[in-house]
């Protein structure tokens, strides 16, 4: 349960990260900021989301991807950012995802179920492994082999 | 199985949660000792843990400091003075109502028949803003902003339920659980909602709570049931709106 002064100290250490995938995930520095805002207030206003059960990274790469998710989620948000975002805004990072697949991961974030799309989200474009990716759901690396050949099966639609 | 959606960089190679974990200091020394000799021999790598160590510089400079208030959306920049100017005719005009008038009966649970109302809104179409009510026509397209009146400090969100049946959060955005405001009245939220093109009535709920709620309950409550009845200790205000095409 994160104190005043070590919310202080979480800010420091993982808003950037927090900015990071949120801007990749919305294509918005303005929506992004607005993400790192609403996720460390509401852990000021409900320290027991954090359980201690996992890494303070791992909860907030999962806090954070299903915050994006809401937001496109809410189908007026939804039209608004997609409606805003163009292949122009995807800023291309060194080492980090193609143009294309932060596209296909937005297009998947609004489009399919929140464990498949949060799945292709941290494979495509976090570069996690399957291990990785059973941490932060939480699950078994069977499922999230079953999640990623969903996504597979909807990057191949998307692509038709 | 995931030919088609490539990750970043090599599957040998460290992810962004390894680089991220190691900048928080919650990797073993064993892991760091490994990432360390992954480093010594990949170039993509070392020019990832660059790059996001370049990142992080430019965004604690920038925001160096956790915020303590919610800047207004760019969005909804343009009705800023608009709203407040009516928003402070709307507290000039209840102030006149004397100690009936503004938050008479705000802290009252359950769903407000009459009354004054705790939750109103401004409807932006085109460059005109008019102050909306319940029953008013609206149409695809239209902005709404809401302001809220709260008599004591109370835990707000703001629900829809449109002429499809789909129940939508309008307020908070992106969050699980209500916000807390402040006691004030006609407070303009900084969120503006652009109507989408479902046409029919479209019902809206301000739910206002002593204490937190999850949001997600409450949509799939008011999706399953059509209509949202004041959970205990909480007070609901409902507004009508009827969507029509354009004309």
């Amino acid at each position: 349960m994160p104190r005043a002064e070590s919310l202080e100290s979480w800010y420091k250490l993982h808003a950037p990260a927090v900015f990071r995938r949120a801007r990749r995930m919305l294509g918005s520095d303005v929506e992004a900021q607005e993400i790192v805002q609403d996720v460390f207030l509401s852990l000021h206003e409900r320290p027991q989301q954090f359980s201690g059960k996992s890494s303070v990274t791992t909860f907030l790469y999962a806090v954070t991807t299903h915050a994006c998710f809401t937001r496109l989620r809410n189908q007026k948000n939804r039209r608004r950012l997609m409606d805003e975002r163009s292949e122009a805004e995807t800023q291309t990072e060194a080492g980090g995802p193609s143009p294309e697949l932060t596209l296909l991961a937005r297009r998947a974030l609004s489009e399919l179920p929140e464990d498949v799309a949060s799945a292709l989200v941290y494979y495509a474009l976090d570069g996690m492994s399957h291990e990785e990716i059973a941490r932060v759901l939480d699950c078994s690396r069977r499922h999230v082999g079953d999640l990623l050949l969903r996504a597979a099966q909807f990057a191949r639609k998307a692509e038709a | 199985m995931t030919a088609e959606i490539a990750r970043p960089r090599s599957e040998r190679c460290l992810s962004d949660l390894t680089f991220d974990e190691w900048f928080a200091g919650e990797l073993d020394p064993e892991r760091v000792r490994v990432a360390e000799a992954h480093l010594g021999e990949c170039g993509p790598c070392r020019d990832r843990r660059a790059e996001l160590e370049r990142e992080r510089a430019r965004f604690l400079e920038r925001s160096p400091a956790l915020p303590v208030r919610r800047p207004r959306r760019h969005r909804t920049a343009w009705l800023g003075a608009a709203v407040a100017a009516a928003a402070g005719m709307s507290l000039l005009v209840s102030t006149w109502r004397g100690p009936g008038g503004p938050g008479a009966d705000q802290d009252t649970p359950g769903t407000r028949a009459k009354g004054p109302r705790r939750l109103s809104f401004f409807v932006k179409r085109g460059e005109k803003v008019t102050e909306g009510s319940s029953g008013q026509q609206v149409e695809p397209g239209d902005q709404l902003r809401f302001v809220v009146s709260a008599a004591r400090p109370s835990h707000v969100a703001i629900l829809s339920l449109d002429g499809a049946g789909k129940a939508s959060i309008y307020y908070p955005s992106g969050l699980e659980a209500s916000r807390r405001l402040e006691a004030q009245v006609a407070h303009p939220l900084e969120d503006a909602i652009e109507l989408d093109a479902v046409l029919g009535p479209e019902r809206i709920f301000g739910v206002f709570c002593g204490g937190a709620f999850e949001l997600e309950p409450l949509r799939r409550k008011l999706e399953a049931e059509r209509t949202l009845v004041a959970p205990a200790g909480c007070a609901v205000d409902e507004l009508e709106l009827h969507k029509v095409k354009a004309q």
